[in-house]
Order: C-alpha cells, then sequence, then structure tokens
C-alpha cells in the first residue's frame, strides 16, 4: 500500500505547462476536494438539510444518531448535522473576515515598512512588536473586552492580532525584492513609489503571501473557535463549530458526537487548509519541490510500459 | 573606430563638475566619490573604467540622482540638477535613461515583456498608438520578433533580455543613457551581439552615452572618451585613441598589462601590482595610488596631484606623468 | 611494475544526465579530456557548455540520487566513477583538490584561516597540532600571505577576496595534490589582483609539479597561463589543443568564431564578429552536431554527430568540416 502510494503521491493529475510545476499532486487534490465539499455544504446548508438550526424539537433532545437525524440531537433537540452546517457558514465566513482585515491592513504597512525604511520601518516595527508581545488570545479578550461581545467585535480583534505577522512577511519579502535590479530600474525610469510598490514588488510577494494567508486562514478557524468556546465569539443560539464544541463538551456521555462533530470538523478543516497552503508553496517554489531520482523514474518508465 | 562625425562638441548634454558623494561609516566617511569632474557632449559615449570599489557604478548613479549627492554639480543640459528633489526631476528622468550589469533580474519576473515596456510609455502620457509604434520600431532595432512581447522574462536569455532593456531605456528618446556594465553578466558571443547593437543604436540614434564597465578591452572597443577612476577619482582621462597610444598614469599602465591577452605572442613586460586596493574609508594623505605605485617618491606621499591637462586633450593625475 | 600512465587524468565519453525542476538535462553529452601530469589545461565555454559539470564529476560531487553517470574517469589509470564512496573520498582533497570561483563562500566564517588550513593536515595527513601548525605557517608563505603569524588569527572576512582566493588555494594544495581543479578562481576579482592569483598558479604547478586543470570563459586567461586548452559547447569538448594552436589555427568553427569576438585592444573595427542564435538547451538528446543551427558551414552530413578527428601533435577537433588549423584533414573530407 506505501509502494503503491509512494509511486503516484507526487505524480502529476494535470500539467499546467510542460516545464512548470505541478500544482494538482494527489495531496492537493484531495485537500481541495474536502475544503470544496465543506463549502459547498456551507453555502447550500438550507437546501442540503431538512431542519432549522434554531428549530427545536422537546422531544428528541439529545437523541443519538438515527435514520431522522444522521448525527443526532442536541440538549433542546435541534440537529446536530444541520447546526454542524450551518456552524461552518459562521465560522469560515468569520475566519475568511479575519483574514482579510489583516490583509487589508498588514499588506501595505509591511510594503511600506519595507520599502522606506527609516523611521517609518521603527515606528512599524515597534508597534508590531508590542502586538506580538502579547498572548494573541489575551489581546483579542483586552479588544472584545473593549468592543462589546459578539462576532464582530471578535473578527475584529483577531484581525488586528494577525496583523504584525503579515506586516513582518511582507517587510521582509519587500527588502529582498527591494535590492534586485528591477526596482533599481523602476526608479531610474522614474516610476512612483505607489506604482513600484504596488505594481512591482507586491506581485512577486503574493506567492509567498498567499501560503501565509492560507495558513492564517486554519489558526483563525481555530482562534475564533477557542474564542466562542470561551464564550467571547458568537452568541447562543447562532451556530458556530467553536460554540458547538463548548456546549458538546457537557454531553459528552449522553451523545458524544455533540463534541467530536464540530471538533472533527475544525480539525478536517485545518488540515486540508494546511496541505493546500503546503501544496501552492511547493507550486511557486520550484526550490522547495521534490524532484524524483533516476531510480523512480525508470521504475515508473517500467511500470508505463508493462501496463 | 572614429566617431567624431557623430558628436556635437558644441553642445554639452552633461557637466559634471567636482562631484562628491560621501558615506558615513561608523565615524569616519566613506568617499565614494571625491571630486570628479567631466563633461559629455552630445552623441559621445563616454567610458568609465576601474576595479571594483573605484566609485565607477557610484558615479553613474549620482548622476542620475538615484540618490542625494554630497557635493558638487551635475549640469544636464544647462540645468543644475544635483539638490533638485524628486518631484523636480521627475520631468529629467524621462531624459535619462539607465542600463544594468544583471539583464536576469532587470525586468520585474512576474511582467510580460510586452507590458514592462508598455509601462515607460503610459507613466509619461504617451498614447496607446504611440508606444504600439515605438515598440515595433525598438524591436526592429534590437532584430527580436514581436512575439518576445508575450514571454516573461524567466523565459527568455541574457542576450534578449539585454537587448529588451536597451530597447526600455530608448522608448522615451532619452538624450542621455548610462549603461553599467552591460555586457560584463554575458557570454563572449553574446556581448560582443550586444556591442554590435550599442554601436549601431549610436550611429542610427546619436545616442549620449556613459559607459561603465570593468573591461578596457570593451571600453576601447566602443568608447570615444575614456576616464580611469581609481579610489573615486579619476586618475587619468584622454580620447581612446590617444590614451591607449600614450597611457600615462602608473595605474593605468598596471591596468592594462594586468588584462589578460587573448594572444599567447603577445608577451609583453608585465607589470603586477602588489597588494590590495586600499580602503576608501581611510585613505592616507598624498597620491592614492602611492601604496602600490612602482614610482612612488616622498613628493607623492605628502601631496596630491592634480588633475592637469597634457597635450591634446590628454588629462593625468600624477606628479611622474611624462617622466 | 605499474604500467606508465602518460595522462594523469583521463576523461573518456562521459556522459551526465541531471535531474532539474526543468526535467532532465542531458549535461554532458560524451565528454572525451587528457590532461598531462604537470600541464596547465584550460577548460573553456559559454555559460552553460559543461565546464563546471565536467569538473564536478570528476569530483564526483553531484547528487547521487538525481544524477546518472556513464562513461569513464580515469585518474593514473583508476576508474573514479567505479571506486566505492570511502576510497572517493580518501582521493578528494589529497590527489585531487578544488577551488570555486567565490572564496567568501567557500570559506566557514567562523574559523580563523589557519585553523582552516591546519583541519586539512590534521585530517589528511593525521599530523599534531604543532605540526600542523608549523607546516600551515609554511603553506601560507607559500601561497604569499604575509606575514603569516598574524594572518594565521585572522577570520576570512578580514581579508579582501584577493587573500581569501589565497587561503581557498593553500587549503587545496595543502596536501600536494596531483591534480588542481580551479573552478573561475578569478572571475570574481579584479583584474589587477586576477593577474596575481593567475601568477601564484603559475608558479605553484611549475613548482610542485602539479597539474592544474583551469575553468574559464575567458580565453585572456588561457592564453596567459594554460599549456593546453579544450573548447566546450553544449556538453561535449569540440576542440582540445595546445594554446597557441588555438589562438593561431583553431580547427574547430565554434572555437575560432568565439576568438574572433573577443575586442582586442587596437582592433579599431566598427563591428565586432559575432555567432549568431544561443546555445542550444539540453533536454532532448540530440542526434545532429549541436552547433549546427549557428554554423556557416554546415550541411547534410552535420546531422550526424561527429567524432573526434586527429590533426596531428594532439590537437583534436570534433566537426566534419575542419578549419585551417586542420588543412590536411579539410581536403580528406572534401573527397569523401
Amino acid at each position: 500500500m506505501m509502494k503503491f502510494a509512494g509511486i503516484f503521491w507526487h505524480k502529476p493529475l494535470f500539467q499546467r505547462k510542460k516545464q512548470e510545476g505541478v500544482l494538482f499532486t494527489v495531496p492537493m487534490v484531495i485537500s481541495i476536494a474536502i475544503l470544496a465539499l465543506l463549502i459547498l455544504c456551507c453555502i447550500f446548508a438550507p437546501i442540503v438539510s431538512p431542519y432549522s438550526p434554531t428549530e427545536q424539537s422537546m422531544s428528541e433532545t439529545l437523541a443519538l444518531p438515527s435514520a431522522r437525524h444522521l448525527l443526532g440531537t442536541d440538549r433542546v433537540g435541534r440537529d446536530l448535522l444541520t447546526r454542524l452546517f450551518y456552524g461552518g457558514r459562521t465560522t469560515l465566513l468569520n475566519a475568511l473576515g479575519v483574514v482579510a482585515l489583516s490583509v487589508v491592513i498588514g499588506v501595505p504597512l509591511g510594503l511600506v515598512s519595507g520599502y522606506y525604511g527609516g523611521i517609518v520601518d521603527t515606528v512599524i516595527g515597534r508597534i508590531c512588536d508590542v502586538v506580538l508581545s502579547f498572548p494573541s488570545l489575551l489581546l483579542a479578550f483586552v479588544l472584545v473586552a473593549g468592543l462589546g461581545r459578539g462576532m464582530i467585535s471578535a473578527v475584529i480583534a483577531l484581525g488586528i492580532v494577525y496583523v504584525p505577522m503579515l506586516t513582518r512577511l511582507v517587510r521582509s519579502l519587500t527588502l529582498v525584492e527591494k535590492n534586485k535590479t528591477y526596482v533599481e530600474a523602476a526608479t531610474s525610469i522614474g516610476y512612483s513609489d505607489t506604482r513600484i510598490m504596488f505594481v512591482h514588488i507586491l506581485p512577486n510577494c503574493i506567492s509567498t503571501i498567499s501560503v501565509q494567508i492560507t495558513l492564517d486562514l486554519a489558526y483563525a478557524i481555530l482562534d475564533l473557535a477557542s474564542l466562542s468556546f470561551l464564550g467571547l465569539g458568537v452568541q447562543p443560539p447562532t451556530a458556530d463549530w467553536g460554540a458547538m464544541l463548548d456546549e458538546g463538551r457537557n454531553y459528552l456521555l449522553q451523545n458524544p458526537f455533540l463534541a467530536l462533530a464540530p471538533g472533527i470538523a475544525i480539525i478536517v478543516t485545518v488540515v486540508s487548509l494546511n496541505i493546500f497552503s503546503d501544496g501552492l508553496h511547493q507550486y511557486f517554489e520550484p526550490i522547495q519541490r521534490k524532484l524524483p531520482s533516476f531510480k523512480q523514474v525508470e521504475r515508473r518508465k517500467k511500470k508505463k510500459a508493462a501496463a | 573606430m572614429n566617431h567624431e562625425n557623430l558628436i556635437n562638441r558644441d553642445h554639452k548634454i552633461i557637466e559634471v563638475r567636482n562631484l562628491k558623494k560621501y558615506y558615513p561609516s561608523g565615524k569616519k566617511t566613506l568617499k565614494a566619490l571625491d571630486g570628479v569632474t567631466f563633461d559629455v557632449c552630445e552623441g559621445e559615449i563616454i567610458g568609465i573604467v576601474g576595479e571594483s570599489g573605484c566609485g565607477k557604478s557610484t558615479l553613474g548613479r549620482s548622476i542620475l540622482r538615484l540618490f542625494p549627492v554630497t557635493e558638487g554639480k551635475i549640469i544636464f543640459d544647462g540645468t543644475d540638477i544635483s539638490k533638485m528633489n524628486r518631484r523636480q526631476l521627475k520631468p529629467y528622468r524621462r531624459n535619462m535613461q539607465m542600463i544594468f550589469q544583471n539583464p536576469y533580474s532587470s525586468f520585474n519576473p512576474k511582467q510580460k515583456i510586452g507590458s514592462a515596456l508598455a509601462e515607460v510609455g503610459k507613466v509619461y502620457g504617451m498614447s496607446d498608438q504611440e508606444i504600439r509604434e515605438k515598440i515595433s520600431r525598438l524591436l526592429e532595432y534590437i532584430r527580436l520578433p514581436e512575439d518576445m512581447l508575450q514571454r516573461s522574462p524567466g523565459e527568455l536569455s541574457g542576450g534578449q533580455l539585454q537587448r529588451l532593456a536597451i530597447a526600455r531605456a530608448l522608448i522615451l528618446n532619452p538624450s542621455f543613457i548610462v549603461a553599467d556594465e552591460p555586457v560584463s553578466a554575458l557570454d563572449v558571443s553574446v556581448q560582443a551581439q550586444i556591442l554590435n547593437l550599442i554601436t549601431d543604436l549610436r550611429r542610427e540614434l546619436k545616442m549620449t552615452m556613459l559607459f561603465i564597465s570593468h573591461e578596457m578591452t570593451v571600453v576601447e572597443h566602443l568608447c570615444d572618451q575614456v576616464a580611469v577612476m581609481y579610489l573615486g577619482k579619476i586618475v587619468e582621462m584622454a580620447p581612446t585613441q590617444e590614451l591607449f597610444a600614450n597611457i600615462l598614469h602608473p595605474y593605468t599602465q598596471a591596468l592594462m598589462s594586468a588584462i589578460p591577452k587573448a594572444d599567447p605572442e603577445e608577451k609583453k613586460e608585465r607589470i603586477i601590482l602588489e597588494g590590495d586596493i586600499p580602503n576608501a574609508i581611510d585613505l592616507p594623505k598624498g597620491c592614492s595610488f602611492a601604496s602600490r605605485c612602482r614610482y612612488c617618491t616622498a613628493e607623492c606621499k605628502e601631496r596630491e596631484p592634480e588633475l592637469k591637462t597634457v597635450g591634446s586633450g590628454h588629462q593625468v593625475a600624477c606628479h611622474h606623468a611624462g617622466e | 611494475m605499474e604500467p606508465k600512465v602518460e595522462n594523469l587524468l583521463e576523461i573518456r565519453d562521459l556522459k551526465v544526465d541531471l535531474m532539474t525542476v526543468r526535467g532532465i538535462v542531458h549535461a554532458l553529452n560524451g565528454v572525451n579530456l587528457q590532461i598531462k601530469a604537470g600541464e596547465i589545461h584550460g577548460l573553456v565555454g559559454e555559460s552553460g557548455s559543461g565546464k563546471s559539470m565536467t569538473s564536478k564529476s570528476v569530483m564526483r560531487l553531484h547528487n547521487e540520487q538525481r544524477s546518472r553517470m556513464k562513461g569513464e574517469i580515469l585518474f593514473r589509470g583508476e576508474d573514479l566513477l567505479k571506486i566505492s564512496k570511502k576510497q572517493m573520498q580518501s582521493i578528494r582533497g589529497r590527489a585531487i583538490s578544488m577551488i570555486f570561483q567565490d572564496p567568501m563562500t567557500s570559506l566557514n566564517p567562523l574559523l580563523t584561516i589557519g585553523e582552516q588550513i591546519g583541519e586539512t593536515y590534521r585530517q589528511h595527513e593525521k599530523c599534531s597540532r604543532a605540526e600542523a601548525k608549523k607546516k600551515t605557517y609554511e603553506i601560507l608563505e607559500r601561497v604569499g600571505i604575509n606575514p603569516p603569524e598574524k594572518r594565521y588569527s585572522q577570520y576570512p572576512f578580514e581579508l579582501s577576496g584577493g587573500l581569501q582566493q589565497r587561503v581557498m588555494i593553500a587549503i587545496a594544495i595543502a596536501c600536494s595534490p596531483a591534480l588542481l581543479i580551479a573552478d573561475e578562481p578569478t572571475t570574481a576579482l579584479d583584474v589587477t589582483i586576477q593577474a596575481q592569483i593567475l601568477e601564484l598558479l603559475q608558479h605553484l604547478s611549475r613548482d610542485m609539479g602539479m597539474s592544474i586543470l583551469l575553468i574559464t570563459h575567458n580565453f585572456g586567461i588561457v592564453a596567459e597561463i594554460c599549456d593546453r586548452v579544450s573548447v566546450m559547447y553544449a556538453g561535449r569538448v569540440v576542440e582540445t589543443c595546445d594554446t597557441r594552436t588555438i589562438f593561431r589555427q583553431a580547427a574547430h568553427p565554434y572555437s575560432k568564431a568565439l576568438i574572433d569576438s573577443i575586442p582586442k585592444i587596437g582592433m579599431n573595427v566598427e563591428h565586432l564578429p559575432t555567432i549568431p542564435g544561443a546555445p542550444p538547451e539540453l533536454f532532448e538528446e540530440n542526434p545532429a552536431c549541436p552547433y549546427l543551427p549557428r554554423c556557416p558551414y554546415h550541411d547534410d552530413l552535420c546531422l550526424k554527430m561527429p567524432e573526434d578527428r586527429d590533426c596531428g601533435d594532439g590537437h583534436t577537433a570534433a566537426c566534419h568540416h575542419l578549419q585551417s588549423g586542420c588543412q590536411g584533414m579539410n581536403q580528406e573530407a572534401e573527397k569523401r
């Protein structure tokens, strides 16, 4: 089995261009499929599930899985699978919000900081240091406390917490790009700083940034779940994976799926996102790619000839 | 070859006067340029030669005002641009362009060649029609097919990219071009192609150029006037034929004799300089070449030689020149 | 009685394929090269022609999984491709050693010059600390690093590029190797420093009877110090002869064109002779002469890969249409 997997592990399923890397390797396809399925289920939650996420049924509280309720019901008789789909909606959407906010603030800050250097860089760097010196969840607590409980404040809080990491990354990428001849060439032609930063430097950093974004997305799901778990994020009765996990742990003996299902959903999403970002990274940076050895190539050829 | 007929001696495009560029280095200063003076006439190619750290690249970038200069004047077509800020410089930028050493990194790797070339025109307000015509005419000059425009820089060879870099520099019809070692990163056979291209372009477009190189042979082939730099100063400057017929400065002599000649028959006296180039941060007084010079006398260690004119347009900074 | 081996190093029909991100590259396609004892042999060619690849193959520095080597590399009659890794290790640095283009990245920045040279002695010759130090002083003096006592305890970054390259040379010749491979040793240096290093290499070769394989793209360097020279193109040696001959009577059209395209002082021409086109990429196996598309003399004969042909006096060239250097051969070819 392992041997079989080894042969196909990096085999291209679809090649974009002969000499470019392969984006769709087997792990990539699996992770994309899982993510797509998840996203589709969340988008079409009202169609996929026959129940409403808030519809209570006191006669069926804490029911175990059955044909009527595939994953059973919770303490007030709401269908768990339905709530999982609707919960995914809030969780994924909020995670996207967190990342979008951090990108909108973090990327330009990083570009400016790396490109101009000097006092601008120092000021931005110090602010980042201050934000980074707090444990991220603690900072989110403080911000949520200030902004009031609720989804939006959780998203804003986490969005701000994620800014410094992205700023630092973009700054270091900009520092590398800034010293390349094409930037000097752009300066000598007389392009404006904004043009050089956003039209020339940024596209060359996008690949690394996008890898970081997918990773951040995974972290955001986990952190949002933690906030909800601690009761600071989503307020009931809205479904959310973190809040569901918090709720479910009280009824582990009656229906273990109440905690397991959202937990597994979180893990599967985060792992898929990680694999996806890893695949992206390998695609964008050929040096990261694993090359097959000549022995492997010959073995493959033989297999092909035999088949 | 003599290109005197292409040069308009009455029209000076660039006048550099006592140009200085100092970098702070701890408590001391690094004198990257220390009082450089010369003129570039319309249609002239002037060569700057020297070893690494002699300030030749700093000179090229200072003239284009890619950074502020410490002291001195840069007069571009009658206007002093040495003290201008970025906004004031903008109208002058389009008239001064630069070609870089490494063709592989002088284009944005994420931008198609066509869009990179068109961008130059767009930023300076040329119409699409104008840009298209200009680019196709330039592609003819540099002898590359139109389908180059759809390619990314990563798919092209060094020679092709350097041709395109030259084309990009020419889109705005600049009156002055700085070429910083444009052939040093290329293979011999490609280097010859690029040098020939520059020769053709200067004839057809009356290009004025500052050509920076560390290779004497390349400079001798291409330039009308050569300046030899050592530690931030011009030590010798003369029209090419005059210079190579009558080398006066001992550093130029050593530089010439150190070039490996691609001819085993031509074994002549070799002058091998002792030691390394001194650090430009902490120069002793007197002639900066004194520590490596075989004609060095007490005077050289005491007094710094001035650049003085000897013979027809031949300038040299040495106490013992002509002895 | 050992059989007398005339060539110190003989490479026969060496083929190297490499796995790269862009596919399999046929980096070397049948390299033949002979290096005699005590000579300085130049290996010239443009980038990508396989010069460095050849030297790396001799040292067996390729990643074993991602490369495939065929052919023979005979060093004193022994095939380096067949011996064990351990045997190879004992040859590297002792019998054959190598210096690289960029001395700064080849030296360990955390160790002093003396420690790095001394290490070589302690490893290969099992010297004591004191002995190694004494020998290090000697070798530093030999490569012109003065005063050795002061330089011994300096770190690489305190030295200039020229001195760093001298240190590299000291490490390389520490165990008196029979062959020194110098891969573009002066490309990163200034001309005046380059002249110093070339002179040093020439002296060392003469004094120690050491062969040097000098890899360079600069024909000037070849003319200065090499006894014989091989020109490489697209993974093959296209011409081998003594230095005088290559400049006077190059037989291969590529060598001739390459030498003609170098600007020379006092040439006084408007245009330099050039070679049209660019070298081929080596992703596909090519049965024809790789120089065909750029060659002015090509015809149907060139669709077949040319063999090495002897022009006498150790002059060989791989072409169907040999030039002036091989007058007799040329007529013979025309008759056929």
